[in-house]
Protein backbone atom coordinates (compact mmCIF):
# COMPACT_ATOMS: atom_id res chain seq x y z
CA UNK A 1 0.00 0.00 0.00
CA UNK A 2 3.04 2.25 0.20
CA UNK A 3 2.68 3.43 -3.43
CA UNK A 4 -0.94 4.35 -2.79
CA UNK A 5 0.05 6.52 0.15
CA UNK A 6 2.84 8.18 -1.83
CA UNK A 7 0.66 8.77 -4.82
CA UNK A 8 -2.12 10.06 -2.69
CA UNK A 9 0.13 12.41 -0.73
CA UNK A 10 1.63 13.54 -3.98
CA UNK A 11 -1.82 14.24 -5.36
CA UNK A 12 -2.80 16.24 -2.30
CA UNK A 13 0.44 18.14 -2.44
CA UNK A 14 -0.01 18.74 -6.15
CA UNK A 15 -3.52 20.01 -5.56
CA UNK A 16 -2.24 22.40 -2.92
CA UNK A 17 0.78 23.44 -5.01
CA UNK A 18 -1.47 24.15 -7.99
CA UNK A 19 -3.80 26.11 -5.78
CA UNK A 20 -0.89 28.11 -4.38
CA UNK A 21 0.39 28.81 -7.87
CA UNK A 22 -3.09 29.85 -8.97
CA UNK A 23 -3.34 32.08 -5.91
CA UNK A 24 0.06 33.62 -6.67
CA UNK A 25 -0.98 34.19 -10.26
CA UNK A 26 -4.22 35.81 -9.18
CA UNK A 27 -2.41 38.07 -6.73
CA UNK A 28 0.36 38.88 -9.19
CA UNK A 29 -2.15 39.80 -11.88
CA UNK A 30 -4.12 41.85 -9.35
CA UNK A 31 -0.98 43.73 -8.36
CA UNK A 32 -0.05 44.33 -11.98
CA UNK A 33 -3.56 45.55 -12.68
CA UNK A 34 -3.50 47.68 -9.53
CA UNK A 35 -0.22 49.30 -10.62
CA UNK A 36 -1.69 49.91 -14.05
CA UNK A 37 -4.78 51.51 -12.53
CA UNK A 38 -2.67 53.79 -10.34
CA UNK A 39 -0.29 54.63 -13.20
CA UNK A 40 -3.24 55.40 -15.46
CA UNK A 41 -4.68 57.58 -12.73
CA UNK A 42 -1.39 59.45 -12.41
CA UNK A 43 -1.20 59.98 -16.16
CA UNK A 44 -4.82 61.10 -16.19
CA UNK A 45 -4.18 63.37 -13.22
CA UNK A 46 -1.13 64.88 -14.96
CA UNK A 47 -3.14 65.37 -18.10
CA UNK A 48 -6.06 66.86 -16.18
CA UNK A 49 -3.68 69.16 -14.33
CA UNK A 50 -2.06 70.25 -17.59
CA UNK A 51 -5.46 70.93 -19.10
CA UNK A 52 -6.63 72.69 -15.94
CA UNK A 53 -3.55 74.93 -16.00
CA UNK A 54 -4.08 75.70 -19.67
CA UNK A 55 -7.73 76.38 -18.98
CA UNK A 56 -6.87 78.60 -16.00
CA UNK A 57 -4.40 80.50 -18.15
CA UNK A 58 -6.93 80.92 -20.95
CA UNK A 59 -9.63 82.04 -18.49
CA UNK A 60 -7.24 84.42 -16.77
CA UNK A 61 -6.13 85.89 -20.09
CA UNK A 62 -9.70 86.30 -21.27
CA UNK A 63 -10.78 87.79 -17.96
CA UNK A 64 -7.73 90.07 -17.90
CA UNK A 65 -8.33 91.18 -21.49
CA UNK A 66 -11.98 91.88 -20.65
CA UNK A 67 -11.08 93.90 -17.58
CA UNK A 68 -8.43 95.87 -19.49
CA UNK A 69 -10.85 96.43 -22.37
CA UNK A 70 -13.56 97.70 -20.01
CA UNK A 71 -11.11 99.95 -18.16
CA UNK A 72 -9.74 101.32 -21.44
CA UNK A 73 -13.24 101.95 -22.74
CA UNK A 74 -14.18 103.76 -19.53
CA UNK A 75 -10.97 105.78 -19.63
CA UNK A 76 -11.56 106.67 -23.27
CA UNK A 77 -15.17 107.69 -22.61
CA UNK A 78 -14.08 109.99 -19.78
CA UNK A 79 -11.24 111.37 -21.85
CA UNK A 80 -13.75 112.18 -24.61
CA UNK A 81 -16.07 113.78 -22.07
CA UNK A 82 -13.20 115.86 -20.66
CA UNK A 83 -12.16 116.97 -24.16
CA UNK A 84 -15.76 117.85 -25.03
CA UNK A 85 -16.07 119.85 -21.83
CA UNK A 86 -12.73 121.61 -22.35
CA UNK A 87 -13.73 122.39 -25.94
CA UNK A 88 -17.04 123.87 -24.74
CA UNK A 89 -15.19 126.03 -22.20
CA UNK A 90 -12.74 127.30 -24.84
CA UNK A 91 -15.52 127.95 -27.34
CA UNK A 92 -17.50 129.85 -24.73
CA UNK A 93 -14.39 131.83 -23.76
CA UNK A 94 -13.81 132.75 -27.42
CA UNK A 95 -17.44 133.83 -27.74
CA UNK A 96 -17.11 136.05 -24.67
CA UNK A 97 -13.79 137.40 -25.97
CA UNK A 98 -15.32 138.08 -29.41
CA UNK A 99 -18.16 140.07 -27.83
CA UNK A 100 -15.70 142.08 -25.75
CA UNK A 101 -13.38 142.71 -28.69
CA UNK A 102 -16.26 143.90 -30.88
CA UNK A 103 -17.09 146.49 -28.24
CA UNK A 104 -13.56 147.54 -27.57
CA UNK A 105 -13.24 151.25 -27.41
CA UNK A 106 -10.72 151.45 -24.71
CA UNK A 107 -8.71 154.32 -23.46
CA UNK A 108 -5.62 152.61 -24.70
CA UNK A 109 -7.07 151.63 -28.08
CA UNK A 110 -4.55 153.93 -29.74
CA UNK A 111 -1.83 151.83 -28.25
CA UNK A 112 -3.53 148.65 -29.40
CA UNK A 113 -3.99 149.91 -32.94
CA UNK A 114 -0.38 151.12 -33.04
CA UNK A 115 0.86 147.70 -31.95
CA UNK A 116 -1.21 145.95 -34.60
CA UNK A 117 -0.05 148.24 -37.40
CA UNK A 118 3.61 147.95 -36.35
CA UNK A 119 3.38 144.18 -36.13
CA UNK A 120 1.84 143.92 -39.61
CA UNK A 121 4.35 146.32 -41.12
CA UNK A 122 7.28 144.44 -39.63
CA UNK A 123 5.88 141.11 -40.80
CA UNK A 124 5.61 142.48 -44.35
CA UNK A 125 9.22 143.65 -44.25
CA UNK A 126 8.66 147.40 -44.31
CA UNK A 127 9.19 149.53 -47.46
CA UNK A 128 6.11 151.20 -48.94
CA UNK A 129 2.98 149.97 -47.17
CA UNK A 130 -0.69 150.81 -47.17
CA UNK A 131 -2.73 150.67 -43.99
CA UNK A 132 -6.49 150.05 -44.08
CA UNK A 133 -8.68 150.62 -41.04
CA UNK A 134 -12.42 150.97 -40.46
CA UNK A 135 -14.22 154.25 -40.64
CA UNK A 136 -14.23 154.69 -36.88
CA UNK A 137 -10.45 154.32 -36.56
CA UNK A 138 -9.53 156.43 -39.61
CA UNK A 139 -8.89 159.66 -37.77
CA UNK A 140 -6.91 157.90 -35.06
CA UNK A 141 -4.82 156.05 -37.64
CA UNK A 142 -4.03 159.30 -39.46
CA UNK A 143 -2.67 160.72 -36.24
CA UNK A 144 -0.62 157.63 -35.46
CA UNK A 145 0.94 156.80 -38.83
CA UNK A 146 3.90 159.20 -38.88
CA UNK A 147 5.03 158.11 -35.46
CA UNK A 148 4.57 154.48 -36.43
CA UNK A 149 6.61 155.01 -39.60
CA UNK A 150 9.52 156.04 -37.41
CA UNK A 151 9.04 153.11 -35.11
CA UNK A 152 8.89 150.53 -37.92
CA UNK A 153 11.87 152.17 -39.68
CA UNK A 154 13.83 151.90 -36.46
CA UNK A 155 12.89 148.27 -35.99
CA UNK A 156 13.63 147.38 -39.61
CA UNK A 157 16.70 149.60 -39.76
CA UNK A 158 15.52 151.04 -43.06
CA UNK A 159 13.19 153.71 -44.33
CA UNK A 160 9.56 152.62 -44.22
CA UNK A 161 6.60 154.53 -45.53
CA UNK A 162 3.11 153.98 -44.19
CA UNK A 163 0.12 155.52 -45.90
CA UNK A 164 -3.56 155.24 -45.13
CA UNK A 165 -5.84 153.53 -47.65
CA UNK A 166 -8.46 155.86 -49.02
CA UNK A 167 -11.31 153.44 -48.59
CA UNK A 168 -12.19 152.30 -45.08
CA UNK A 169 -12.59 148.54 -44.62
CA UNK A 170 -15.40 146.76 -42.87
CA UNK A 171 -13.67 145.40 -39.82
CA UNK A 172 -14.37 145.81 -36.13
CA UNK A 173 -10.90 147.12 -35.38
CA UNK A 174 -7.21 146.68 -36.01
CA UNK A 175 -5.69 147.14 -39.45
CA UNK A 176 -5.08 145.40 -42.77
CA UNK A 177 -1.64 146.28 -44.11
CA UNK A 178 -0.59 145.59 -47.71
CA UNK A 179 2.53 146.17 -49.75
CA UNK A 180 2.21 149.04 -52.24
CA UNK A 181 1.89 146.67 -55.20
CA UNK A 182 -0.81 144.70 -53.31
CA UNK A 183 1.14 141.45 -53.60
CA UNK A 184 1.35 140.85 -49.84
CA UNK A 185 -1.35 141.37 -47.24
CA UNK A 186 -1.12 141.14 -43.49
CA UNK A 187 -4.59 141.05 -42.03
CA UNK A 188 -4.24 142.30 -38.48
CA UNK A 189 -7.91 143.15 -38.05
CA UNK A 190 -9.31 142.15 -34.69
CA UNK A 191 -11.56 139.51 -36.23
CA UNK A 192 -8.66 138.03 -38.21
CA UNK A 193 -6.56 137.99 -35.07
CA UNK A 194 -9.42 136.38 -33.21
CA UNK A 195 -9.68 133.63 -35.83
CA UNK A 196 -5.92 133.10 -35.79
CA UNK A 197 -6.02 132.97 -32.02
CA UNK A 198 -8.88 130.47 -32.19
CA UNK A 199 -6.87 128.21 -34.48
CA UNK A 200 -3.61 128.59 -32.63
CA UNK A 201 -4.84 128.67 -29.06
CA UNK A 202 -7.75 126.23 -28.99
CA UNK A 203 -5.61 123.04 -29.03
CA UNK A 204 -3.10 124.57 -26.62
CA UNK A 205 -5.75 125.69 -24.13
CA UNK A 206 -7.59 122.38 -24.36
CA UNK A 207 -4.35 120.56 -23.71
CA UNK A 208 -3.64 122.73 -20.70
CA UNK A 209 -7.15 122.38 -19.35
CA UNK A 210 -6.87 118.60 -19.67
CA UNK A 211 -3.52 118.51 -17.95
CA UNK A 212 -5.02 120.57 -15.13
CA UNK A 213 -2.51 123.27 -15.91
CA UNK A 214 -4.96 126.16 -15.95
CA UNK A 215 -5.33 127.22 -12.35
CA UNK B 1 -10.12 -0.10 1.95
CA UNK B 2 -10.12 2.11 4.96
CA UNK B 3 -6.66 3.27 4.02
CA UNK B 4 -7.81 4.04 0.52
CA UNK B 5 -10.75 5.91 1.92
CA UNK B 6 -8.42 7.86 4.14
CA UNK B 7 -6.29 8.75 1.17
CA UNK B 8 -9.26 9.84 -0.88
CA UNK B 9 -10.44 11.82 2.06
CA UNK B 10 -7.03 13.46 2.27
CA UNK B 11 -7.20 14.35 -1.39
CA UNK B 12 -10.67 15.80 -0.94
CA UNK B 13 -9.45 17.85 2.01
CA UNK B 14 -6.58 19.07 -0.11
CA UNK B 15 -9.08 20.04 -2.81
CA UNK B 16 -11.14 21.98 -0.27
CA UNK B 17 -8.04 23.68 1.05
CA UNK B 18 -6.97 24.46 -2.50
CA UNK B 19 -10.34 26.12 -3.20
CA UNK B 20 -9.97 28.12 -0.03
CA UNK B 21 -6.49 29.24 -1.01
CA UNK B 22 -7.71 30.34 -4.46
CA UNK B 23 -10.78 32.02 -3.00
CA UNK B 24 -8.63 33.86 -0.47
CA UNK B 25 -6.34 34.95 -3.28
CA UNK B 26 -9.32 36.18 -5.28
CA UNK B 27 -10.65 38.13 -2.30
CA UNK B 28 -7.24 39.61 -1.69
CA UNK B 29 -6.94 40.43 -5.39
CA UNK B 30 -10.34 42.14 -5.26
CA UNK B 31 -9.16 44.13 -2.26
CA UNK B 32 -5.93 45.11 -4.05
CA UNK B 33 -7.90 46.26 -7.07
CA UNK B 34 -10.40 48.10 -4.90
CA UNK B 35 -7.60 49.89 -3.07
CA UNK B 36 -5.93 50.71 -6.37
CA UNK B 37 -9.17 52.21 -7.67
CA UNK B 38 -9.57 54.27 -4.52
CA UNK B 39 -5.98 55.43 -4.81
CA UNK B 40 -6.56 56.28 -8.46
CA UNK B 41 -9.66 58.31 -7.60
CA UNK B 42 -7.78 60.12 -4.85
CA UNK B 43 -4.91 60.94 -7.22
CA UNK B 44 -7.27 62.39 -9.83
CA UNK B 45 -9.29 64.35 -7.26
CA UNK B 46 -6.10 65.72 -5.71
CA UNK B 47 -4.98 66.90 -9.11
CA UNK B 48 -8.30 68.67 -9.60
CA UNK B 49 -7.97 70.39 -6.24
CA UNK B 50 -4.36 71.46 -6.78
CA UNK B 51 -3.87 74.98 -5.53
CA UNK B 52 -1.38 75.66 -8.31
CA UNK B 53 -4.30 75.92 -10.75
CA UNK B 54 -5.75 78.92 -8.92
CA UNK B 55 -2.26 80.24 -8.34
CA UNK B 56 -1.56 80.01 -12.06
CA UNK B 57 -4.87 81.78 -12.75
CA UNK B 58 -4.01 84.51 -10.27
CA UNK B 59 -0.47 85.00 -11.64
CA UNK B 60 -1.68 85.17 -15.23
CA UNK B 61 -4.35 87.68 -14.27
CA UNK B 62 -1.90 89.75 -12.27
CA UNK B 63 -0.18 91.43 -15.22
CA UNK B 64 -3.56 92.45 -16.64
CA UNK B 65 -4.64 93.69 -13.22
CA UNK B 66 -1.63 95.96 -13.09
CA UNK B 67 -2.76 97.62 -16.32
CA UNK B 68 -6.33 97.74 -15.01
CA UNK B 69 -5.11 99.48 -11.85
CA UNK B 70 -3.20 102.04 -13.92
CA UNK B 71 -6.28 102.62 -16.06
CA UNK B 72 -8.47 102.86 -12.95
CA UNK B 73 -6.16 105.51 -11.56
CA UNK B 74 -6.41 107.33 -14.89
CA UNK B 75 -10.20 107.02 -14.79
CA UNK B 76 -10.24 108.48 -11.28
CA UNK B 77 -7.98 111.32 -12.41
CA UNK B 78 -10.29 112.05 -15.36
CA UNK B 79 -13.33 112.02 -13.06
CA UNK B 80 -11.64 114.58 -10.82
CA UNK B 81 -10.68 116.67 -13.84
CA UNK B 82 -14.23 116.61 -15.25
CA UNK B 83 -15.68 117.50 -11.84
CA UNK B 84 -13.22 120.37 -11.54
CA UNK B 85 -13.92 121.64 -15.08
CA UNK B 86 -17.66 121.57 -14.37
CA UNK B 87 -17.34 123.31 -11.01
CA UNK B 88 -14.93 125.97 -12.32
CA UNK B 89 -16.50 126.42 -15.73
CA UNK B 90 -17.61 130.03 -15.28
CA UNK B 91 -14.32 131.00 -13.68
CA UNK B 92 -12.30 129.31 -16.45
CA UNK B 93 -14.40 130.89 -19.19
CA UNK B 94 -13.82 134.32 -17.67
CA UNK B 95 -10.11 133.75 -17.19
CA UNK B 96 -9.67 132.43 -20.73
CA UNK B 97 -11.84 135.16 -22.25
CA UNK B 98 -9.63 137.77 -20.61
CA UNK B 99 -6.53 136.06 -21.87
CA UNK B 100 -7.92 135.69 -25.41
CA UNK B 101 -9.08 139.31 -25.49
CA UNK B 102 -5.68 140.48 -24.37
CA UNK B 103 -3.95 138.17 -26.85
CA UNK B 104 -6.06 139.40 -29.78
CA UNK B 105 -5.57 143.02 -28.83
CA UNK B 106 -1.85 142.44 -29.05
CA UNK B 107 -1.07 142.32 -25.38
CA UNK B 108 1.42 140.06 -23.75
CA UNK B 109 -1.16 137.83 -22.19
CA UNK B 110 -0.09 135.05 -19.90
CA UNK B 111 -2.28 132.00 -19.82
CA UNK B 112 -2.92 130.44 -16.48
CA UNK B 113 -0.60 132.13 -14.08
CA UNK B 114 -0.19 129.56 -11.37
Amino acid sequence: MFWVVRVSSHLARKILEDASKEAERILYEAEVEARRIVEDARRRADEELRRALEDAERRAREEGARLVRDARRRSLELRREAIRLAYEIVTEAFDVAARRISRVIEADYAEILSRLIVEAAVQLGGDDLKVAVNLRDRRLAEKLLSGLEDEVSRIMSKSVRLSLEEEPVSIIGGAIVTTADGSLIYNNSLEARLERAREELTPIIIQRLLSGDVK
Amino acid sequence: MSELAALVNEALKAEVEARRIVEDARRRADEILKEAKLEARRIVEDARRRSEIEEHYRRTLESAMQEVEELSARVEELRRLIRSLKERRAELVEQLAMFITDYVLGGEGELAPS
